[in-house]
C-alpha cells in the first residue's frame, strides 16, 4: 500500500512570507505564526499571523487560507465557489469573513488553489461557550444565531450575485433534488462497496421530497456550534459555506438542530426569534425531511473516501476516521428518522 | 504466534496513549495521533467480532431475499398481464444473482460473498422505486409494501450489527454540553 498523492503537504511559512510581501505590497514581512485549524475536515484551514512594514508604516494582519487536501476536497463542491460565496457574502448584511483574493498558481506557496481571506477576531470554540457561568451568553448566542439564520435566508441573492455561481432552483422540488442529485453523483462516482441502507435513504428522499417552498433562500448548508465566530456576547461571522446553495431554508434548521445549536438556547425561543426576524414559518415537517437529507449529505460527502482504499491507496487515518465515523452514525440516524 | 493480534493492538495502544501523546504539543498531530486510537479501538473489534457478523448478515440476507423470490412466485401466479410481467422481472432479478451464501470461514470469502449479496438487495431496492404500487391490484399493492418494509427490517438489523464494530470511530458534530 502507498501513500496516495505526491503534493507537498503543510505549508511552508517561508514562501506564505514572501508570497504575502508581494501580494500585500509590503516592504518587509513575517510570518510570526502558522497554524493548520482542528477540526473541519472538508478543506485545510491555516491561520497566518503577519507583521510588516509598507513605506515608515508598520502593519499587522491575521489572514485564513483555504486549500483542498493534497488527494482533495472532502466536499464535492470547488474551492472557487466556496470563495465565491465568501466574496458575495462580504459586502451584504450575512457577516463573514472579509474574502480577499484567489490564488491559482502553485508556484507561489507550493500548492494552489487556494483563497485567503480575513481572519475574524473571535473564537469558535464549543468549549468556552459551554463553560459553566457562561448560560446567558449562551442563550444570547443562540438567539444571534437565529436571528442570523433569518439575515441568511431573507438575502437577496440574486442582487448578491449568487445566481452566477450557485444552481437555481426552478420548481420547488428543486431546491431538494438539485443538491441530492449533485451529492448522490458524487456518492456513486467514488465507486463505494454496495450499501443498502444508503439506497435507501436516497430512495426515500426522492419518494417525499417536498412540493412546496416558502421561500428560494441561499442556505448556509452547515449550521452548528464550531461553524460561527463569536466576541463579547455576539456571533460575529458565519464561517463553513463549503455546502452554501440556493433552496428550502428549512434545511439550515435541519443541519442546526442535527448538530445540536437547541443546547444554546430552547428551540422555541430560537423558532420565535427566527420567526419574528425572518417572516418565515418553521415547519417541524419539513426540518424532519431535511434531518434525513443531512445524514445522505454527510454519507455522500465522507464515505467515498474509503474507496481509495480499495484501490491500494491509504491517507491520513484522521480521513478513515472521516470515513466510516460521519457515515456509518448517519446511515442508523437516517433510517430512524424514516421509521426504521 | 505469540503475542496475539489482539494483544499486538493492545500494546500499540498503550505505546500511543501512554509515551508519544503525552509528548506531543501540536494540536493538529495531537488530533491524528487520537484518530489513530480511535481507529485500534476499532480494529480490536473488528478482529473479535467481524467475521461472525458477516456471516450472520450473509445468512439474513440469503433468507430474506429466498422469502422475497417465493412470494413474488405466488404473486405471479396469481396475477395475469402487465401485473404477472412485473413480478416475473422480480424474479429474473432474484434468479441472476448470487447464490446462497455459503459457509466460510475466511474472511475475505465471506466478504466477497456478503457484498454480493447487499448488491442484490440494492437491486431489489432499485426494482422497488421503479415498480412502486401503481397499477397494482390491492393484493399486488398490499404485496409490494410488505417487500419493501422486509427489505427495510432487514437494513435495520445490518445496521445494528454494523454499529458495535465502528461505535468507537463516531464524531459528535454537536457540542459536547456538560451534565
Amino acid at each position: 500500500m502507498t501513500a496516495a498523492g505526491t503534493a507537498e503537504a503543510g505549508l511552508d511559512p517561508g514562501r506564505v512570507a514572501k508570497y504575502l510581501r508581494s501580494r500585500l505590497d509590503a516592504d518587509s514581512l513575517d510570518v510570526t505564526s502558522l497554524r493548520r485549524n482542528v477540526g473541519g475536515m472538508s478543506r485545510e484551514t491555516w491561520f497566518a499571523e503577519v507583521t510588516g512594514s509598507r513605506g515608515s508604516a508598520a502593519f499587522t494582519d491575521s489572514l485564513t487560507f483555504r486549500i483542498d487536501h493534497p488527494d482533495g476536497a472532502v466536499v464535492p463542491v470547488s474551492l472557487e465557489r466556496e470563495y465565491q460565496t465568501f466574496a458575495a457574502l462580504t459586502p451584504t448584511c450575512v457577516p463573514v469573513a472579509e474574502a480577499l483574493w484567489y490564488e491559482e498558481d502553485p508556484a507561489f506557496i507550493g500548492r494552489a488553489p487556494f483563497y485567503v481571506r480575513r481572519t475574524v477576531p473571535g473564537s469558535a470554540s464549543a468549549g468556552k461557550l459551554f463553560a459553566p457561568g457562561n448560560e446567558d451568553m449562551r442563550y444570547r448566542i443562540g438567539i444571534d444565531l437565529a436571528e442570523n439564520l433569518a439575515a441568511v435566508h431573507t438575502l437577496d441573492w440574486e442582487r448578491a450575485g449568487m445566481s452566477k455561481f450557485l444552481a437555481v432552483p426552478r420548481r420547488a422540488e428543486d431546491c431538494a433534488l438539485l443538491e441530492l442529485d449533485h451529492y448522490e453523483k458524487a456518492y456513486r462516482r467514488s465507486d463505494p462497496e454496495p450499501m443498502p441502507v444508503v439506497e435507501a435513504l436516497l430512495s426515500w428522499l426522492k419518494r417525499n421530497v417536498p412540493r412546496d417552498v416558502q421561500r428560494t433562500s441561499l442556505v448556509w448548508g452547515d449550521v452548528g456550534v464550531g461553524n460561527f465566530i463569536y466576541s463579547g456576547g455576539r456571533i460575529v461571522a458565519l464561517t463553513d459555506w463549503e455546502q452554501a446553495h440556493l433552496g428550502d431554508p428549512m434545511k439550515d434548521w435541519a443541519s442546526a438542530l442535527w448538530r445540536g445549536v437547541d443546547s444554546l438556547a430552547p428551540r422555541e425561543a430560537m423558532f420565535s426569534a427566527y420567526e419574528r426576524a425572518s417572516g418565515l414559518r418553521v415547519d417541524t415537517e419539513r426540518i424532519r425531511y431535511y434531518s434525513v437529507f443531512i445524514d445522505a449529505e454527510y454519507v455522500c460527502t465522507s464515505f467515498p473516501l474509503l474507496s481509495a482504499y480499495g484501490r491500494g491507496e491509504a491517507r491520513d487515518v484522521t480521513f478513515a476516521r472521516l470515513g466510516m465515523g460521519v457515515p456509518y452514525m448517519c446511515m442508523d440516524h437516517g433510517l430512524r428518522t424514516i421509521g426504521y | 504466534m505469540r503475542p496475539s493480534p489482539e494483544e499486538l493492538l493492545a500494546s500499540l495502544r498503550v505505546s500511543l496513549n501512554d509515551v508519544i501523546l503525552p509528548n506531543v504539543a501540536d494540536r493538529w498531530a495531537r488530533y491524528v495521533g487520537t484518530a489513530m486510537d480511535l481507529m485500534l479501538q476499532h480494529l480490536q473489534l473488528r478482529l473479535a467480532g467481524e467475521l461472525d457478523a458477516i456471516t450472520e448478515d450473509s445468512r439474513d440476507m440469503s433468507e430474506v431475499i429466498a422469502a422475497i423470490a417465493a412470494t413474488a412466485a405466488a404473486a405471479g401466479q396469481r396475477a395475469s398481464g402487465t401485473e404477472r410481467g412485473r413480478w416475473e422481472s422480480l424474479l429474473d432479478l432474484l434468479a441472476a444473482g448470487p447464490a446462497a451464501a455459503a459457509a466460510d470461514d475466511r474472511l475475505a470469502d465471506a466478504t466477497q460473498v456478503n457484498e454480493a449479496l447487499r448488491a442484490q438487495v440494492v437491486d431489489l431496492l432499485r426494482w422497488l422505486d421503479t415498480n412502486d404500487d401503481s397499477g397494482l391490484g390491492p393484493a399486488g399493492q398490499d404485496t409490494v409494501r410488505a417487500i419493501s418494509d422486509d427489505l427495510h427490517r432487514l437494513i435495520r438489523r445490518q445496521v445494528d450489527r454494523t454499529q458495535p464494530l465502528v461505535k468507537p470511530l463516531f464524531m459528535s458534530f454537536g457540542p459536547t454540553v456538560p451534565s
